[in-house]
């Protein structure tokens, strides 16, 4: 008896050293945040920080610029999400057919995502370029050759196009995974019941596949609010400002305009949406009847 | 009766062909990249692109030779081996208690981890840059490997607790009646049977922090840039440097992609904190 309790007493003292490292870069920091919002705080004079309440929101929610990351944030998001996951349904329902070669063609479709988001921006920047580029190349024969980064009617839609490219691997394998657990015998009793490939699809596939969905919606929301590398590399939140997102705004307010009290304003802010997002779709969801 | 036979056969080959048709809109642009880095420069913006032309390694002799890439991936080996060995030091023991403790506090704990994941970067890079400015800790490595940390840790405690979960009890209650210590159990008993799944959280690890760009761009200045910005070299000084831009990113990505290889198994699980499993 007297062991479990010194098994347990180290099993605490394993613990504690983790947390307190997490306390210290991650709490902490936050703390900073939430209180650096609250300053007239700007970098080149670090000793002159004037407190003045609320009023960085307050001009958060009157900055046109604000307003502008926030629209163009929400036409990326929504963007990434209406041209991912349709395609990554489908082509779940096509792979899940392939027995053999299927650990294989995982392993193929799954470069892009590993590889650093400045390396995928570099590559489709030359892809993009409109006088020497593979993309022009291939569509000269269709009369689109097209300024496709320049053009301010185009660059977000590039952007989308590309965090495609990027991130369908992920949504398609964590897809899979959930689809894999559907046993093939419930899609059997329903070819007998004489449903088609829609029907199965429908009534069996999406329902079994929420969980996976909700966590592959999840994490491509919220790693596409925080997407900064392609913006960077490819665009710098421009033309003018039609690629600024939050996260790029608050990027260029910090470490261009050395306004750190309006910027941590903006990281309080897409903290708080990120949180919202994630309560919103695991709750919707646990709603819709889903086990997970 | 044939007839369907041949159907089926017909929607196998067209799954397939499926499959080969993503395969190469996934790789292609990987192997633009290659080949670019290849080229002669006159070659790299020829018009039409060339599908043919004499290779060559002069991109590569030539980045190699101007000494910045060497500091740069000198620096990325260094800090990103130093997460690695910090979540293994702190975060498999931490894990390997989260799953054995019988306590209420262990749930929430979890979620505080699961919660860490989501976080944007930019929130804490904000006050931690700050911090930074007041300890002189900009452009030093110990800066990025801390800022790096504050993702590799809570990655790390969430793959491992999911590991030790797995392993039965037993196994170390006969190590204790042997006399045996709570570490020493953990140690001896427990990691060697799940050393593969914690090597690939190592290299995962490794990954995320050789992959991290927003925070190597902001602290890093001379001495601890990352080779993750070696492509802003080529690309803001002179866009015509396509060769050498190229063969920059073939360099960044090469260990990923080898890396990647070995994790394949545990990417998902590890990219959504444990939320699916493969």
């Amino acid at each position: 008896m007297r062991s479990k309790i010194a098994q347990k007493r180290t099993l605490w003292l394993m613990l504690l050293p983790c947390f307190l490292v997490l306390v210290v870069i991650i709490i902490v920091p936050l703390v900073n945040l939430f209180r650096y919002s609250l300053y007239n705080y700007k970098l080149a004079n670090p000793n002159g920080m004037i407190y003045r309440g609320l009023k960085n929101y307050q001009k958060v929610f009157r900055d046109k610029e604000f307003i502008n990351s926030l629209s163009v944030t929400g036409r990326y998001v929504l963007g990434v999400l209406i041209t991912q996951v349709p395609v990554a349904l489908l082509l779940i329902e096509t792979l899940s057919n392939i027995k053999r070669g299927s650990g294989l063609i995982k392993s193929l479709i799954m470069p892009p995502m590993v590889v650093p988001g400045v390396v995928a921006a570099v590559i489709w920047r030359l892809l993009y370029n409109p006088s020497t580029g593979l993309i022009n190349f291939f569509l000269s024969p269709l009369g689109l050759q097209h300024a496709w980064l320049a053009d301010p009617k185009t660059t977000l839609a590039s952007l989308v196009m590309v965090d495609f490219w990027q991130n369908t691997p992920f949504l398609i394998l964590v897809l899979l995974a959930g689809r894999s657990t559907i046993s093939d015998d419930l899609y059997e009793a329903g070819r007998i019941d004489g449903a088609n490939g829609f029907q199965l699809f429908r009534h069996i596939t999406l329902p079994l596949l929420q969980g996976s969905l909700m966590i592959g919606i999840l994490f491509r929301i919220i790693d596409s609010l925080k997407g900064f590398a392609h913006i960077s590399v490819m665009t710098s939140g421009g033309p003018g400002n039609v690629t600024t997102t939050i996260n790029y705004y608050a990027y260029k307010m910090a470490f261009n305009y050395t306004d750190i009290g309006y910027s941590s304003a903006l990281g309080v802010i897409m903290l708080l949406i990120t949180v919202m997002i994630a309560v919103i779709l695991v709750k919707g969801f646990s709603m819709g009847g889903s086990k997970k | 009766m044939n007839k369907s036979i041949f159907k089926r056969r017909l929607s196998k080959f067209g799954c397939y062909a499926v499959a080969v048709i993503l395969i190469i809109f996934f790789l292609l642009p990987i192997y633009y990249v290659f080949s670019m880095s290849l080229m002669h420069d006159v070659d790299t913006f020829a018009y039409p692109p060339k599908f043919i032309f004499s290779p060559t390694f002069d991109n590569y002799v030539k980045i190699f030779n101007d000494g910045v890439l060497n500091k740069n991936l000198i620096n990325s080996v260094i800090i990103s081996t130093a997460c690695v060995l910090m979540g293994l030091l702190v975060g498999t023991p931490a894990s390997y208690a989260l799953s054995r403790l019988r306590s209420k506090a262990v749930p929430g704990l979890m979620f505080f981890i699961l919660v860490v994941r989501l976080i944007p970067p930019m929130s804490m890079l904000l006050p931690i840059f700050s911090m930074y400015v007041k300890m002189n800790l900009i452009d030093t490595r110990v800066g990025l490997i801390v800022l790096d940390l504050t993702f590799v840790l809570p990655l790390n405690v969430w793959m491992q607790k999911t590991f030790f979960d797995g392993v039965p009890r037993e196994m170390e209650e006969a190590a204790e009646i042997d006399g045996a210590s709570t570490l020493q159990t953990m140690i001896l008993v427990v990691i060697p049977l799940i050393a593969q799944a914690i090597v690939a959280t190592a290299i995962f690890s490794w990954i995320q922090a050789w992959n991290e760009y927003l925070f190597s761009l902001v602290i890093t200045r001379m001495n601890a840039k990352t080779i993750i910005m070696a492509v802003n070299n080529y690309i803001s000084f002179d866009e015509m440097h396509w060769g050498e831009l190229a063969a920059s990113a073939v360099v960044i990505c090469l260990p990923v992609l080898v890396f990647s290889i070995f994790v394949r198994k545990y990417l998902i699980s590890g990219m959504t904190a444990g939320g699916v499993k493969e």
